[in-house]
């Protein structure tokens, strides 16, 4: 008897200990591996990174910017999460104009449609953040009427450490990114689920010629564009 | 305005045909003395519809149609609709005709798919219409599409307030030119006319000047104009001349009225280097580990090199970001088919814009090359049937594309032939 009580209470601290450990989830065969919730896969091999939903809240304001030295830092920083945040499926349009309004970016939404090819919404910004610059993102409707991005970027200031600084941003942006799909010097491109690529690019005279929405000079060579588009074409082999 | 296919139940008997244009057609007018008579070297020119208003919607059947006049179209048990051009009515004027304005419509046949001709009437000649029938959606269970109604609203700008049309900007002021001055502000540089394209320069810390102008205070920016024979186009102008096209009154150019039928031939002015009905070229070759299908042929050429209309139509979408720092422009060509002109530079090429009309082997715009240096220069080239609406990209099918997607290879080796006595 005496050892049946004593049994009954190291049970019942033991069942105590781990409902306040774990709740009333089941154990998981990562918790008890101790190993994260998030399986990330690499997307080079065309399996496609599992993201957790909530590990960015759209609706939530943007982390609030550091007063940091660098500025054009911080600024290159929540483009990158902007582009991360409103290119995901089922984010509307006007949660980006909203965003861009709250942080002050004064943006302007034109909306060009016929009647074949349907509705193009583009957002440009009039005022964007040091260090950053000609903000575009481009909006087609599916053919239920829900809205997407088809392309959306900006670009950031050239400098010798830009590139860097920019890969950086984006693979702090983007959880889950796997190994890039092309990586140059120059260019750097990540296939994301959903048959989307971001992609960034130090800017050649070449690639700043006969912009139809920018305006450039010699003085903006080495200048660096962060894109997420449609893998409309995705050339490979 | 989609095209869709119409179904026409007229009493006991159902009729079903496709309004889509189509380009082989002859083009008729109606004379007073002959009837329907062929055109001769007919043009487009702007349409004259008064009193014809009540024919512009809906299916016109030709009962009957009472005429002692020699007519070389039969037109009793024709149905015609008018034919209309990005919502913009089509007319033509002839030569050997009258010079008038012809309105134009399709002439369809009963249980046949395709348009048999186009017919012009003139605002004057409404007597033709006599013992016809209207048919509208209601009244008469036409499957119709109102011909100038735009596609249906999207959710696209739910929620937010937008400007008509892309955000391309121009000079608008009430005067014919506006000064350019210098970064002092206190020289003028050169100055262009109203209604320039102009591009706002966006520096990385964002400035502005103001400047006192004949006792009125002013905001500057600097802006850039394209290319100038005098070399410099960037200046600084007032901020309040810079405004959007779609809100610059008279800045908006006329669309203009569809082409009528023209012959089709390749896109490009030399052979592609490669085949572009095998490998990743091809049309639904493989794409995202087999996760998608490639949507269009890839026609390798060389970066720079001009991409052609593959026959007449209209440009209903100017460039637009594509893919890797390339751009897309989509035509609606005679017929109705609409091509997707991907991959192609930002340089524009003279005369092309949204709302013109471009000729069939028309420079449209300039061969790209995408960032990654994946491939050689190409034309990317994608083609719809025109029978449904909506965004060309979409989702819900492996090609990601509109429903309506072709696959243009056979075409392409037609036209290729037809333009450099072989093909691949």
């Amino acid at each position: 008897m005496k050892k049946q009580i004593i049994f009954s209470l190291f049970a019942t601290i033991l069942i105590t200990l781990l409902w306040s450990k774990y709740g009333t989830e089941p154990l998981k065969p990562e918790l008890r591996k101790g190993k994260p919730t998030t399986q990330t896969r690499s997307l080079n091999s065309g399996r496609v990174a599992q993201i957790e939903a909530t590990q960015f809240k759209v609706e939530a304001p943007l982390p609030q910017r550091r007063p940091a030295a660098e500025p054009a830092l911080n600024s290159l920083s929540e483009m990158s999460r902007t582009l991360f945040a409103y290119t995901r499926p089922g984010i509307p349009l006007k949660d980006l104009v909203s965003y861009l309004q709250r942080s002050k970016q004064e943006p302007q939404v034109g909306h060009d449609r016929n009647p074949y090819t349907g509705d193009m919404a583009i957002v440009r910004v009039k005022t964007p953040l040091p260090g950053t610059r000609y903000f575009h993102a481009q909006y087609f409707a599916d053919s239920d009427g829900t809205s997407f991005v088809q392309h959306m970027s900006f670009e950031y200031k050239p400098g010798p450490e830009a590139m860097r600084q920019a890969i950086a941003a984006v693979k702090a942006s983007f959880p889950g990114l796997g190994a890039p799909k092309t990586a140059k010097p120059d260019f750097i491109e990540w296939a994301l689920p959903e048959g989307r690529t971001v992609w960034i690019k130090k800017m050649a005279a070449e690639d700043l010629a006969d912009d139809p929405y920018n305006a450039y000079g010699p003085r903006d060579i080495g200048t660096i564009r962060v894109a997420i588009e449609s893998d409309v074409h995705g050339h490979e082999g | 305005m989609q095209r869709l296919l119409k179904c026409v139940l007229l009493g006991f008997m159902s009729v079903c045909f496709n309004m889509k244009l189509h380009a082989e057609v002859p083009v008729y007018v109606w004379t007073d003395t002959a009837g329907a008579q062929l055109g001769q070297n007919c043009q487009p020119t702007q349409p004259l519809v008064n009193g014809l208003e009540a024919y512009l919607e809906g299916v016109i059947e030709v009962v009957h149609l009472e005429s002692h006049l020699p007519s070389a179209l039969p037109l009793s048990g024709k149905f015609l609709q008018v034919v209309d051009a990005n919502g913009q009515l089509s007319a033509v004027s002839c030569a050997g005709n009258d010079p008038k304005s012809y309105l134009l419509f399709d002439v369809f046949s009963p249980e046949q798919l395709t348009p048999v001709a186009r017919l012009g009437v003139h605002a004057s000649q409404i007597e033709l219409f006599r013992q016809v029938r209207l048919h509208s959606a209601e009244d008469a269970e036409v499957q119709i599409a109102a011909p100038f109604s735009v596609a249906p609203s999207s959710r696209l700008i739910e929620g937010v307030t937008a400007i008509d049309g892309s955000l391309n900007q121009v000079i608008c002021t009430t005067s014919s030119q506006l000064n350019v001055r210098d970064e002092s502000l206190n020289k003028i540089l050169f100055t262009v006319p109203r209604f320039s394209d102009v591009k706002v320069v966006q520096s990385w810390d964002q400035q502005d000047k103001k400047k006192v102008v004949n006792s009125k205070s002013y905001t500057f920016i600097r802006v850039q104009f394209s290319a100038r024979p005098t070399g410099k186009n960037e200046g600084w102008v007032a901020e309040s001349y810079v405004t959007v096209r779609s809100n610059c009154p008279g800045a908006v150019a006329t669309p203009q009225p569809l082409p009528i039928a023209s012959t089709w031939q390749f896109p490009t002015n030399k052979r592609p280097s490669s085949n572009y009905k095998t490998g990743m070229r091809r049309f639904q070759a493989s794409r995202g580990g087999g996760s998608r299908y490639h949507a269009a042929c890839d026609l390798y050429r060389v970066k720079d090199e001009a991409a052609v209309a593959v026959t007449a139509g209209e440009v209903i979408r100017d460039k637009y970001y594509f893919y890797q720092g390339t751009y897309a422009l989509e035509v609606r060509h005679t017929g109705g088919r609409v091509v997707r002109y991907g991959e192609i530079t930002g340089k524009k090429a003279t005369g092309v814009s949204a709302g013109r009309s471009v000729k069939a082997g028309q420079t449209i715009g300039y061969i790209g090359k995408v960032n990654s240096g994946c491939c050689t220069p190409m034309l990317h080239f994608e083609m719809y049937s025109g029978t449904a609406t909506g965004s060309l990209t979409q989702s819900g099918n492996k090609f990601q594309r509109r429903k309506d997607l072709l696959d243009p290879s056979a075409d392409l080796t037609h036209w290729e032939k037809l333009k450099f006595g072989q093909a691949y």
